[in-house]
Formats: structure tokens, sequence, C-alpha cells
């Protein structure tokens, strides 16, 4: 379950959005990001939609995927959205009944709050969706090139993010399994105050540490075997490419968010 | 032509961070220190040879020595023709001995199938084409040609390590050496990555080394190396080998099921050779009986 979140769930299928270049994806999350926070009218946000729509259609990726990848933090979109409801002041009261008062305003913002979290999500799982770990991995590296200069070590930052990404299913699996292993033994990890659960989290935490560092050791036997010597003189298959793919889907989306933009500046001068 | 050749091979592992001399330091030490102690054996390219011994006997130090993942203290290993001493030559004997280790959780870089094979032959400066070629060769190889774009987290584990196996072939060793690597897979798991092993040795003439505590796997090599306590006491054949049923039980190993049979028929009276290996086999032998 938890293990289906956000990591390692590539969606492998041939599409129009994941042959673009990671580097061109990775961009446009961010942009998309801050597109969402700019825009604060419905048709600036409608544009962000319409993107993130494009986006799934030329995935080929299940709407339902997408849709599920909001799950794991439904939670908090209510949560915040109740908070926005009941203390955001502005605006003329539509609705109050004993201490409760809500504005139009306060419903307008609300909305607003949880569809730009929803987006949010939506878009940056779209990435990982039709990006492999690899490819992503690869693209910062390649982003990140310029820091090399400074002697940042950009390769090995990559090697690390791609094998982090890489355990983290399997070390999900060990803590449920050791987990497992000490209710069997008695354990006890639901009762008591916060500082005794924390306590009851150590005989978890040390033999998930143990057994991490004993990977580490076989897994560095393992790429040592298997030729590693660090980044001189490698080669990668797949070589990164910006092709007439990336510029189509950049120019759309640097349109859309040029218009988002113009949005933004004639709200806050209304005069022009 | 050689593949492998240990000479009169001692290794210890340095567990007191000892900098003085190995000579220097042999004196304070019993023999029951050394985890490998003064192997010498040969292993010829296209050889299918298994490696036995129980647990902690030295198998995995050995497979480590092979391609220069540990260096011996005494005697020399020779791969090809270089010293896995010499530590310039250390990058081309391992681009010809490859490993496969036993958990195969902990063999894997990347989270897909493909870009895990790639890690290899990216390592060791091949053309992207060329990489995608081998790509596709090596789960041919490993009968898994539909997996190139899974997770490796949603495979079996038999699947798992003929990933692993595929992600060394990329490479194009010459020896392949499984280190236990079907120790922790089920019966049909085992016979999975089995089944590719022989047939990478007998069809494309691949060395390989199988170090097992599984007696049915080791009967399927051409040679059985026996170790205990870090010592070679076994050599030859699997029927040779097998045939001293009373030596490997004195040694904590057993012999494989037929063989046992045959053993306790031959006890019973019956007159029957113990050098049997396979079920198949021994039945053969007690139909004659009859
Ligand atoms: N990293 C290490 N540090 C210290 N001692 C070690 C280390 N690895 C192995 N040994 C010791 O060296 C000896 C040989 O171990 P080795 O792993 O080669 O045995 P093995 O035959 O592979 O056993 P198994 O069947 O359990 O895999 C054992 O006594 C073991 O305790
Ligand atoms: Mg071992």
């Amino acid at each position: 379950m938890l293990r289906d979140v956000a990591f390692g769930q590539y969606y492998p299928v041939d599409s129009y959005v994941h042959r673009l270049d990671p580097r061109v994806k990775l961009i446009l999350v961010v942009l998309f990001i801050a597109a969402i926070f700019l825009s604060s009218s419905w048709a600036a946000l409608g544009a962000c939609a319409l993107l993130l729509l494009f986006g799934v259609a030329f995935s080929r990726v299940a709407v339902s995927k997408v849709l599920k990848s909001i799950k794991p933090i439904l939670f908090l979109i209510i949560f915040s959205a109740v908070l926005n409801l009941l203390f955001y002041r502005e605006g003329t009261p539509v609705l109050s009944f004993w201490i409760i008062q809500i504005t139009d305003r306060a419903i307008r913002f609300t909305v607003l709050m949880a569809v730009r979290l929803s987006m949010l999500i939506m878009g940056s799982s779209l990435l990982t969706l039709t990006t492999t770990p690899v490819a992503l991995t690869d693209g910062i590296e390649s982003l990140l090139k310029p820091l090399k200069a400074v002697r940042f070590p950009v390769h090995e930052l990559a090697l690390i993010m791609s094998i982090a990404l890489r355990f983290i299913p399997t070390l999900m699996e060990e803590t449920d399994r050791i987990i497992n292993a000490q209710k069997a033994r008695g354990a006890d990890f639901e009762s008591g105050n916060i500082v005794a659960r924390a306590k009851a989290l150590l005989p978890i935490l040390i033999p998930l540490l143990i057994s991490a560092f004993r990977r580490a050791n076989e897994l560095s036997d393992a790429m040592d075997s298997r030729c590693y010597t660090g980044s001189k003189g490698r080669t990668k298959m797949k070589k990164l490419k910006v092709t007439y793919r990336d510029h189509i889907a950049l120019f759309v989306s640097l349109n859309i968010m040029a218009f988002i933009i113009i949005d933004k500046v004639m709200a806050l001068f209304p005069a022009i | 032509m050689e593949a492998i050749r240990f000479d009169n091979v001692t290794f210890r592992y340095n567990q007191t961070g000892d900098l003085r001399p190995p000579e220097e330091v042999l004196t304070d030490f019993g023999p029951s220190d050394y985890a490998v102690r003064g192997i010498s054996f040969s292993i010829q390219k296209g050889e299918f040879v298994a490696i036995l011994g129980h647990n902690g006997s030295g198998k995995s130090t050995v497979a480590k020595l092979m391609n220069g993942l540990l260096f011996p203290e005494k005697g020399t290993i020779t791969v090809f023709g270089m010293s896995t001493r010499e530590l310039e030559k250390l990058f081309e004997i391992r681009k010809r001995v490859g490993i496969v280790f036993q958990n195969p959780d902990n063999q894997m870089i990347a989270t897909i199938v493909e870009d895990d094979i790639a890690f290899g032959p990216e390592n060791i400066g091949i053309e992207p084409d060329e990489i995608s070629r081998r790509v596709d060769w090596a789960l041919r190889c490993v009968g898994m040609e539909g997996y190139r774009m899974a997770s490796s987290f949603r495979l079996s584990g038999g699947q798992k390590q003929r990933i692993a196996i595929a992600g060394v072939l990329a490479i194009q060793p010459q020896v392949l050496v499984l280190d236990e690597s079907t120790a922790m897979l089920d019966p049909l798991g085992r016979k999975e990555v089995l089944d590719v092993v022989k047939s990478l040795n007998k069809q494309q003439g691949m060395t390989v080394v199988l170090i097992t505590h599984f007696m049915e796997e080791a009967s399927l090599a051409d040679r059985i190396i026996v170790l205990n306590d870090g010592e070679k006491v076994l050599e030859g054949t699997p029927r040779q080998v097998f045939s001293r049923y009373d030596y490997l039980k004195s040694i904590g190993l057993s012999v494989p099921f037929a063989a046992k049979v045959a053993r306790i028929l031959k006890d019973k009276g019956v007159p029957i050779e113990a050098d049997v290996l396979t079920t198949e086999e021994l039945f053969e032998r007690i139909c004659q009986l009859l």
C-alpha cells in the first residue's frame, strides 16, 4: 500500500509524455507548480487544469492512477479546507449559526486551495508516473552539471538518489517484517504516552539500521563486481536528447503560463 | 585455456586492524583464524565447476578472491594470466569474472529492469546502442524478454535472481560465479536459475563456478571442489566425490538423495553400485536388479 506511493510507481507505457526529455519534464513541473500558486483567478486556474489535462491525455496513464495519487494527502487537503472555511473571516457571511460564520470569500479561498493542492500533487506524480527513477536522476544530474565547476559531486548525488529510490520498497518491506517479528515477541507499539511509544520504536530501528548496513556492504561488492569505478569513462544507455517533442511541449506550456502571468499582472494593476 | 588459477592461496579477514606484514602476524594466530588456507586449484575455460562446503567453510571468500574483491595474504590468484594483485589489471579481471551473489535484493542498483542490466555495460564504457542490444540479449539468455520495463520489486525471487544474472551477463564475462545464488529461492525458482546456468554453460561455453550447499546442484557440474574450514579437502567428478559418503558426512555434508539411497541399499547387502547421482539413474539400476 504505502510502497505504491510517490516512488517506484512508474507506469510502463510508451507515450508522448514518456518520451519527453526528463530535464524538460522536471523544468515543466517546477514551472507548473509556480503557475499554480500564481493563479488566483478561475480563468488562470482553468488554464493550469488544461495544462494538466493535456499532460494526462498525452501520457496514456490511466486517469484513476493520477487521481489516486491524491489519496495519501487527502486528509491534509480536507483538514486545511475545514480550517480555511472556519477561520477565513473576510467577505460577507453567507452562513452563520452558533459561533460559526462562513463567508463567501472563505468558500472561494477554500476551494481555490483544495484545487491548487490537488493539482500540485497530480502534476508531480504525473512526472514520476511517466519517468523512470534512473531517467529522473539522470535529468537532475544533467541539470546540476554546472555545479561540477565548484567540485560538487553531481554524479555521486544522482547515483545516491537512484539507489535510495531503488531501496525504498525493500526497506519498507523489511520494516513490516521487523514490526511483525517484534509484535510476535510481544512488543507493544500502540499503548503508552509519546515517550513510551518512541521507546518502543527502538527495537524496530536498530535491526533496520543493522540490516541496511549489511545490505550496503553487499551492494558495494555487487557494484565493484560489475566494474563500477565512478563517473570516469562511464557511458549512458539513454542519452538525454531534446527533440521536437520537447519543443512542442515547452511551447504549449509556456504559452499557457504566459497567459497565467498576464492574468495575474492584470489583476494586480487593473488600470492597464 | 586456463581461466582461473589459485596457487597456495591463504586469506584471513583482518579483525585486528593489524598493519604489520602478514609474515610477522602469522605467528600470533592459530590456523583457525584463516578463512582460506593454502588452496590450489585450476579452472579451465568452458568448465562447469561446483564448490561445496558447509557454512563458514570459506566458499564466499574464495568467490570474492576470484575477482579481486579480496586479495590473498599469501599465494597468487591468476585470472586469464593476470594476477589479482596488480591493481591496474583489476578492471580487466572484473570484466572477465562476474559474480552473482546470494540475495538478489542487494545486487540491483536501479528500480527498472533495463536500467539495472545497463549498469554494468555503462561502467565499462560501451556505446549506448550496443548497451541496449546487450540488455535485450541478456534478458533473452535468462528467459525474461518481456520484463525490460518492469519494476524489480514486483518480480518473484527467481525472476529477480535471473535479472541479477542478466546484469552480470550484459558485461559479457568469460566466467560466471554464482555464490549460493539459489539459496533464497523456492524449488521452482531454483530450477529456473539452474536451467539458465546450465544452458549458458552448454550452449555458449560460459565457464561457470557454482557455489552451493545443495548436493543435487553440485552434481550438475563437471567437477566438484569440496572445502572444509578453509581447506580444499576433495576434488573430482561428482561421481568420485559423492562416492565418499562417510567422509562427506564427517565434514557436515551429505550426498544427493539417490546416492544416499543407493548407499543404504548397498549397506543392506543389495548388489548395487553406489555412484549414482540422479533418481532416474537410481531407478534404472534398481530395475536392472529386478
Ligand atoms: N567480513 C568478514 N569479516 C570477518 N570474518 C569473516 C567475514 N566474512 C566471513 N568471515 C569468516 O570467514 C570464514 C569463511 O566465511 P565465508 O563467508 O567464506 O564462508 P561460506 O562458506 O561462504 O559460508 P556460507 O555457507 O555461510 O555462505 C567464516 O569463519 C566467517 O566467519
Ligand atoms: Mg557464503
